[in-house]
């Protein structure tokens, strides 16, 4: 793997992504949109919550509107996280194989494309963050980022497996919107969670651990490093999926 | 002995067999291009002339048979396989890169020669989803001759050419077979024949001599 290579298919992919206007517009409008949803929908009322992260912590007494900004940055860094790390895999596949074909080797490209998306990661953690942090006072704003990072960075990884195990466009759509809108923008709020019969699904999804990062760090002083390991290896695990599947998209006979 | 000497093929395929599903597409094609030589492939559509170059340049598997290829191999399938979001530049750039292509110099001057000769320069700076079909197809070709093959493997690479751009292209073969390379040719085109110095015709999944 020669690093030259690497950066130069780093840069060219950066510049496809920043040359996609509309869709880093939309990107940006995301968190924009939720917030001014929940702002217009949400009441100044405490609400009692459980966080499945501090189990033997009493409930917490927390602010609904506060609650509901950090929720759903999480669910717009998911989304933002998701739809760009698929467009980073499934679009222009022939081009990328003909580049194998004429000497990159594939773990050239998923580096580059894994840099990539660690740019993205790092970009939306501190935009969605600056956002939340501008409407709530966290007791650990640092702990914040690193939760929206995370859901970042997870729902990057599922992204990516998507992308690469389907083929068009409005397939990947169904299949991120599908476990986006029940996980990381419904289930993973932590008023259903108390209440819930089945908690093990909760907890099972992508996007609990980092939403709970979050969580911890906005209310709690409870330490936030087990449920961000946690959240990174879930990431981890898809990411290496993904590109597995994707090194076999992208094999040629040299 | 250098890829590009005489006598030995710069290309052998023995035996190639393709099936989709239960559908035979090659039942065994088999043919050698050496050095100097510009060889057409001619058949029906769905004859199976773009698998069996797929095949050759290694982006399909075959399901027998066998490819043997000495020296470096340029591949332009007949679809522009280009980064839409990407100017013509970059996409040297980036192939370049692919290549290997350490002086940059070098691939410089072949790229401004390629830019010239197929006379789209003016839009080295143009994304590739803002170029014409055939400006497209002219950097789709471009890219497969950027690094000097010594062979040369093209699936009807000029139908959105006009009429002076596909002259230069077969000025540009005839300067390579002079040179000692070879280039293999799909063509669907009647008066191209007699440009090739051999015509194979795939049929039935055979290549037979035209």
């Amino acid at each position: 793997m020669r690093v030259k290579r690497v950066l130069v298919a780093a840069g060219m992919t950066l510049r496809e992504l920043s040359r996609g206007r509309v869709a880093l517009g939309l990107a940006a409008a995301v968190p924009l949109l939720f917030f001014v949803v929940a702002g217009l929908v949400s009441s100044d009322r405490d609400i009692t919550v459980r966080l499945a992260a501090a189990p033997g912590a009493d409930p917490l007494s927390v602010d609904e509107r506060a609650q509901s900004f950090v929720f759903l940055a999480a669910a717009a860094a998911s989304v933002i996280g998701a739809f760009m790390a698929a467009s980073l895999v499934q679009r222009r596949v022939g081009a990328s194989r003909r580049l194998v074909l004429c000497g990159y080797g594939a773990g050239e490209l998923i580096a580059a494309k894994l840099l990539v998306l660690l740019g993205i990661v790092g970009a939306s953690a501190v935009y969605t963050g600056a956002l939340v942090l501008a409407l709530v006072r966290p007791d650990r704003p640092g702990g914040v980022m690193l939760g929206l990072a995370l859901s970042c960075l997870v729902y990057g990884g599922y992204g990516l497996l998507t992308g690469t195990l389907l083929r068009r466009d409005l397939e990947t759509v169904f299949a991120l919107l599908m476990l986006i809108n029940v996980d990381a923008g419904w289930l993973q709020n932590p008023i259903y969670y108390a209440g819930s019969r089945s908690r093990w699904l909760i907890e099972s999804l992508p996007g609990h651990w980092p939403a709970q990062t979050s969580f911890l760090a906005a209310f709690t002083d409870h330490p936030i490093h087990r449920a961000a390991f946690t959240a990174a290896g879930y990431g981890a695990v898809l990411i290496l999926l993904a590109f597995g599947v994707y090194s076999l998209r992208m094999r040629v006979r040299r | 002995m250098s890829p590009g000497s005489p006598g030995l093929p710069l290309l052998e395929a023995r035996g190639i067999e393709k099936a989709y599903g239960r559908t035979a597409v090659l039942r065994g094609a088999s043919f050698q291009v050496r050095p100097g030589e510009i060889v057409g492939i001619v058949g029906e559509n769905g004859s199976g002339k773009s698998t069996l170059l797929r095949i050759v340049a290694g982006l399909l598997r075959p399901s027998g048979g066998t490819v043997r290829l000495r020296g470096r191999l340029g591949y332009c399938d007949q679809e522009p396989l280009l980064f839409p979001l990407l100017t013509v530049a970059e996409h040297f750039r980036y192939f370049a890169s692919a290549y290997g292509l350490r002086d940059a110099r070098q691939w410089q001057d072949t790229k401004r020669m390629l830019l010239d000769r197929f006379g789209y320069a003016r839009w080295e700076h143009t994304m590739a989803e803002h170029l014409s079909g055939g400006t497209r197809q002219k950097l789709n070709l471009s890219i497969a001759l950027l690094h000097q093959p010594e062979l040369v493997v093209l699936d009807e690479p000029y139908l959105a050419f006009d009429w002076e751009t596909y002259l230069r292209f077969w000025d540009h073969a005839a300067e390579l077979r002079a040179a000692g390379r070879a280039v293999v040719i799909v063509s669907h085109l009647a008066h191209d024949q007699a440009r090739f110095d051999r015509l194979l015709a795939l049929r039935e999944g055979v290549l037979q001599c035209a």
